[in-house]
């Protein structure tokens, strides 16, 4: 009688805690597996901006439309880039990036230094203090390559470009404000489009230029269509509405 | 024992479960990590070979600040005149750029020091081809006999060194009865024809009288047929096109080009001695370009002999006939010899490569003889920057760099991080 307790007493503890503990080990597996899913996903993003600033450099370095000198005239040689473009970039980009090398999920910014002069142009949107940048970008990264800065035909310098590219709230709402801009204005019609942000700080707007509100700071960066937007008073999930108003060529921004 | 035995099967059941959870944590971390650093390897491999491909475009339209020529450019002149230093000026406006030293420093501000290296692929030489092209006037017969009498030594002195090297001598003008006293105390007036005769018998040493490459035989162009026993700058350019033997050149020869004259190009009568002015012989420096470019597509090296000009030529056996060329015509040939002919020759030298010999200090048989032992026939490679390190990832560039001779020289650029 003794020995059937002991082993029906010994049976009601063993299963049960089993069966707890299988039921742990899942969780664990499960939690795992999420965490997983989630680094890829911040791999994903680093490799694409890593991806992303190299792509800016080439593209300015290459491209008529932005800083490079005009490749027909010397064959197939990249990374020549003109001064007087430059100079042109370096006074209309003060704050904002120029639309041939722009990227709407990002923003960027750029110097090129002559190393023969250590003369510097610096063009694209405004760069962020670490203290600041800590507060309000998610990805940072800089790269750099060396060029050729063109004075003339017998003047030819070696130089350096640098990228910076970062990425936040600010980055990404400006992005998409342009980007519908510029769509709207290829269409020659009106262009309506939503999206849903996750938004950290206050957004304020004004004429054309936009600003993250970080209690006494504020950090600004120009749109390149006239926009009217309320702005965002208080961190949250909102879908915003940009629409391009091709009649007035204005952009309105709606929560 | 029965319960007893499920138990031990429940609890062995668990186990399993918890050991196989931890093997796929385990293995999947390790794939993970894995994947990620061959990713952003990748992609930070494929941004610094863009980086790369990026400095050297740049650093093929890199200029030097002088000469506003690209590096491009004068890694081909380095390749052409096979030296690290480079003369695009002349004798009067000289324009020397150390090429190697400007590449150097512009490297290091693309790449960073110590992160590249350059090698400047020199081709070797197999041989040395050589020719003379000499002045036939009156005042030449001393020089020309000299090689008569010395180069027979020579060439077999060359021979034993183990240089292979065959001597071309083109005569400008046609045959010649000259006379001449060595000085102005010499007491005898010698007497020599300057013709290929007198060289027939001497081994590996050609003769040939210009015209066996002009008129119709039309082997080095028209528009450079040397007109006149001075016109040397011509003869340059006929003899390096045509090729020493008339039939071209060897591959991979050293080629050398020797005027040998105590005149300007195409003679120094135009010259006015009291202001002599290279503006009043337009005739001859249409010459001296001739045989310059010549030179220079062909890759003629030209190592000028000027002969003295200040000599005592005669007409005739008879003392009476003789001139000294110090007051003759003013002095013409004398001061002209002194000044612009050196001129001339120097740049013809510095722009092909090579050096003029003044034959006031030596005959023209031991000037040949210095070029041909100097000359060596071993052009190594020219090496910038670091030695390529074992350990790092290198990358590799080809760049094939035009030399003023139309041909191309293989440069390698590597670099490292």
């Amino acid at each position: 009688m003794t020995m059937e307790r002991k082993i029906k007493g010994q049976y009601f503890v063993v299963k049960p805690f089993a069966l707890i503990m299988t039921i742990i080990v899942m969780f664990v597996l499960f939690y795992f597996l999420q965490t997983f899913k989630y680094s890829t996903t911040k791999d994903a993003i680093a490799l694409d901006t890593i991806v992303d600033t190299t792509n800016v450099l080439s593209i300015l370095t290459n491209s008529e439309d932005c800083i490079a000198y005009n490749p027909l005239e010397l064959g197939l040689y990249g990374s020549i880039v003109a001064v007087d473009k430059l100079d042109k970039f370096q006074k209309r980009f003060t704050h904002v990036e120029p639309e041939c090398a722009r990227n709407y999920l990002s923003g960027w910014h750029a110097e090129v230094k002559d190393l023969m002069t250590d003369k510097t142009w610096t063009f694209g949107a405004p760069t962020y203090s670490n203290q600041i940048a800590s507060r309000v970008v998610d990805l940072r990264k800089v790269s750099s390559m060396p060029i050729a800065i063109r004075y003339s035909a017998t003047k030819v310098n070696p130089g350096r470009i640098s990228v910076e590219m970062f990425s936040g709230d600010l980055e990404r709402v400006a992005g998409f404000i342009d980007h519908v801009c510029m769509a709207g204005k290829r269409s020659n019609s009106k262009f309506s489009v939503g999206r849903t942000f996750n938004i950290d700080h206050p957004i304020t707007v004004s004429n054309n230029t936009i600003c993250l509100v970080l209690g006494k700071d504020k950090v600004c960066r120009d749109l390149y269509c006239d926009t009217v937007f309320e702005g965002v008073s208080v961190a949250g999930e909102y879908k915003i509405v940009a629409t391009y108003m091709y009649t007035a060529d204005k952009m309105v921004v709606g929560i | 024992m029965r319960f007893m035995k499920a138990q031990a099967a429940e609890i062995l059941n668990f186990l399993i479960l918890v050991v196989v959870v931890t093997i796929v944590i385990i293995v999947m971390k390790a794939v993970v990590i894995d994947q990620k650093i061959s990713i952003q390897g990748t992609a930070q491999s494929s941004q610094e070979e863009g980086s790369f491909r990026s400095g050297v475009n740049a650093f093929m339209v890199l200029t030097e600040e002088r000469s506003g020529k690209t590096f491009l450019e004068l890694l081909g002149y380095v390749g052409f005149l096979e030296n690290t230093t480079v003369d695009l000026g002349g004798p009067k406006n000289p324009l020397v750029i150390n090429v190697t030293q400007e590449a150097t420093e512009r490297l290091n501000k693309l790449y960073g020091e110590g992160k590249w290296n350059l090698l400047i692929n020199i081709p070797h030489r197999s041989g040395l081809e050589l020719f003379v092209v000499a002045d036939t006037s009156r005042s030449m017969c001393d020089d020309i006999m000299n090689l008569k009498t010395e180069i027979p030594a020579i060439l077999n002195e060359l021979k034993k060194s183990g240089k292979p090297t065959t001597v071309n001598l083109y005569f400008l003008g046609g045959s010649s009865q000259c006379y001449w006293k060595n000085n102005a105390s010499d007491p005898e007036v010698h007497s020599a024809v300057v013709n290929c005769d007198a060289f027939k018998d001497i081994p590996d040493f050609r003769c040939h009288p210009i015209s066996e490459l002009t008129g119709a035989k039309d082997k080095c162009g028209y528009e450079v047929n040397p007109a006149t026993e001075e016109d040397w700058g011509n003869g340059i350019a006929c003899v390096s096109e045509a090729g020493p033997g008339g039939d071209g050149w060897e591959d991979f020869t050293v080629r050398i080009g020797i005027p040998l004259s105590d005149e300007m190009t195409k003679g120094s009568e135009c010259c006015d001695p009291t202001a002599p002015n290279a503006a009043d012989c337009p005739q001859g420096r249409i010459s001296l370009d001739n045989g310059i470019n010549s030179a220079i597509k062909n890759k003629v090296k030209v190592f000028p002999l000027r002969a003295f000009p200040c000599g005592i030529i005669c007409s005739s056996p008879s003392e009476s006939s003789c001139d000294d060329l110090t007051v003759f015509r003013g002095g013409q040939y004398c001061v002209c010899g002194n000044t612009l002919l050196v001129d001339w020759m120097n740049e013809m030298a510095t722009k092909t490569g090579g050096a003029m010999f003044d034959l006031a200090k030596g005959s023209p048989a031991q000037a040949i003889k210095d070029i041909a032992f100097n000359v060596s026939l071993d052009r190594g490679p020219i090496f910038l920057g670091t030695p390529t390190p074992e350990e790092k990832r290198i990358r590799t560039s080809l760049i094939a760099a035009p030399m003023p001779n139309f041909d191309y020289l293989n440069v390698t650029l590597k670099q490292w991080t």
